[in-house]
């Protein structure tokens, strides 16, 4: 394996430095080489840089009415054509931007600081703790996920924020899981022990010694559950417990679009385009992240 | 194997005691006062306490949730706010149409993702392979509620082939299973394929081969039986998972299930109605996951030699 003999128990600081860097420089030529990543990276950019300009992309404000131009299908002054109200279905896609994405961003975020964190704990402790938050997650994982994020929704009251807040407190026990078994992964490795010999506190191990090397499995879920998370919020939407209008959300958008299905069924296809571009191109890009990060999955997943 | 079999069955219950208690508290915790909502605005101050006192919710909290259960064990879940009629009653009547979808997709799913699958791995980097695993990502990252209402727009509207929404024979059930099943198929189409590949680099597939035995063979009589067991597995978590998609899916084509229940007493503000019908998804999802974990056991022979 390695090019000079290195005792196994006292493995040199160059040497595992190196070691680090060849397994960076290894993990970005692996994601630059998957074409498919790169496409999903550049329009999570894109749609990124939308979200940010929106007051200067979008062509219309994103809630005026202007309801002589009501239902008009695309043409040269509405590209995407109008809603029920005349509002410019382009500029609400361009704002739902600012909506959709952090939605999915944040309540992965709530999931992986809740889930990572109890994943963590459960790892390390073992014994009763462990016991505790692993059943607790198995209750959570009794109910369907979507199930779970309405019951949550609908005690905290309809709105885009409680939705995020439901979304990312439905999905702790897969982080949980994940956290859990990456910390059992490297817990007995000899760095640990030492770190922990020469008097690092519970805190500074975990946050310091396990957290840095069992990042990549948590990487992985965190990317590919914000896609999920946005399909989750958007379909919470569409049944009327997320954003009310007239935000511009993607899933309200379609979900008030229809009514018109039959007469103006632009107003629900650009909005669920947009959706699943977005979650596509997560899911592009968290594949190519698993496969970079994970050399054992490679040969099976592309 | 016996052991295991109590072990496993004996597991569903503490799973629902807490299932029950999560959804208890977060609907007690629900804004809005039930003894308003029954009575409407105009009721007395004196008949909302007297009402509330007859539903027990001046109680202390743990004999609240105590009652509830003990009721909830004798099939009781309580009268909806809406109709009066008991929720059992409601739910159990909606239960069957879920069923039957959840039922439809998963065979949709399975016709789908377990043939393309197992050709993407026969033939690994083809453009059939390519193909499959497109259409694999594309229905992973559909929004069901949007693919739903782009088929209906398609068969229903443009077409006429199918009927758009409501319940009415086995052609209303097209387009739901399809909407419901497609995620489904696309994460069976993934793991049949990643399944087979791992198994034809096995030694006993090479073996097979090398004894001169027909491709044919070697395929669907060695690979594919032992590629099956994880692809049992997906399908057996794919079949709960859509139940609760089903809640989606049948607020789109206006299908009469236990889901569209839910999300109408969520609207109406009948929560009794929703707590019902949320324990009794979650039952049937835990029946589910029992069921595929005792196949599981029964087709993996690692687990029955543990528990002999």
């Amino acid at each position: 394996m390695k090019t000079q003999p290195v005792p196994d128990y006292c493995p040199s600081a160059a040497a595992a430095v190196a070691e680090h860097r060849k397994r960076v420089s290894d993990f970005w030529w692996q994601l630059r080489r998957n074409r498919l990543a790169l496409c999903g990276a550049a329009v999570l950019a894109f749609f990124t840089v939308v979200a940010l300009l929106a007051p200067w992309l979008a062509p219309y404000s994103p809630t005026a009415q202007n309801l002589p131009a009501s239902l008009q299908p695309p043409g040269p002054a509405h590209l995407l054509g109008t809603d029920e109200f005349g509002r410019d279905i382009l500029s609400r896609i361009i704002f739902g931007a600012r909506f959709s994405l952090p939605v999915g961003f944040f309540s992965v975020a709530i999931a992986l600081a809740g889930g990572g964190l109890l994943g963590m704990l459960a790892g390390y402790y073992g014994g009763r703790l462990d016991n505790l938050i692993m059943r607790v997650m198995d209750v959570m994982l009794a109910l369907p996920t979507i199930l779970l994020a309405i019951v949550i929704v609908t005690a905290l009251g309809p709105g885009l924020t409680n939705v995020m807040v439901a979304v990312g407190i439905s999905l702790i026990p897969n982080f949980a899981r994940v956290a859990k078994a990456a910390v059992l992964g490297v817990r007995e490795l000899e760095y640990v022990e030492a770190a922990r010999a020469s008097g690092a506190g519970t805190l500074r191990v975990i946050f310091r010694h396990i957290l840095p090397n069992s990042l990549a499995p948590i990487i992985v879920q965190g990317t590919l559950s914000v896609a999920g998370a946005i399909l989750s919020a958007a379909a919470l939407s569409f049944i009327g417990l997320g954003a009310q209008p007239p935000t511009p959300e993607w899933g309200s958008m379609l979900s008030s679009g229809r009514a018109f299905l039959r007469d103006a069924p632009h107003v629900t296809t650009f909005p669920g385009l947009a959706i699943l571009l977005t979650v596509l191109a997560l899911n592009l890009f968290g594949d190519g992240l698993r496969d970079a990060l994970d050399p054992r999955l490679r040969q099976f997943n592309r | 194997m016996r052991r295991y079999v109590v072990r496993r069955v004996l597991l569903v219950i503490p799973v629902m005691l807490g299932v029950s208690l999560i959804v208890f508290l977060l609907m007690h915790f629900t804004p809005g006062d039930p003894a308003l909502l029954m009575l409407g605005e105009r009721a007395t101050e004196e008949q909302l306490q007297l009402l509330r006192q007859e539903m027990g919710l001046l109680e202390p909290l743990p004999v609240q949730y105590a009652r509830f259960l003990g009721a909830a064990l004798q099939g009781d879940l309580g009268r909806s706010y809406r109709s009066g009629r008991p929720v059992m009653t409601e739910v159990l009547s909606r239960l069957p149409a879920t069923a039957e979808l959840a039922v439809a997709a998963v065979v949709i799913a399975v016709l789908i993702g377990v043939p393309v699958g197992v050709l993407s791995a026969v033939k690994q980097y083809s453009l059939l392979d390519n193909a499959g695993m497109l259409l694999a990502l594309l229905g992973a990252s559909l929004p069901s509620f949007w693919l739903g209402l782009m088929l209906m727009l398609l068969f229903a509207v443009n077409l006429g082939w199918l009927p758009p929404s409501g319940r009415d024979g086995l052609s209303s059930l097209v387009l739901p299973a399809l909407t419901l099943g497609a995620g489904a198929a696309a994460l069976i189409t993934r793991m049949t394929r990643s399944s087979m590949l791992e198994v034809i680099n096995q030694d006993y597939v090479r073996t097979a081969r090398a004894k001169g035995l027909p491709e044919k063979t070697v395929i669907y009589s060695h690979a594919f039986r032992n590629a099956l067991l994880p692809v049992v597995t997906v399908i057996g978590l794919q079949f709960g998972a859509l139940l609760g998609g089903a809640v989606i899916t049948e607020t789109v084509f206006a299908w009469p299930g236990a889901g569209r229940l839910a999300v109408e007493a969520i609207r109406a503000k009948d929560y009794p109605v929703v707590q019902g019908a949320v324990l009794m998804l979650a039952f049937a999802f835990a029946i589910v996951n029992l069921l595929v974990d005792l196949l599981y056991a029964f087709l993996n022979p690692r687990i029955r030699a543990r528990y002999k």
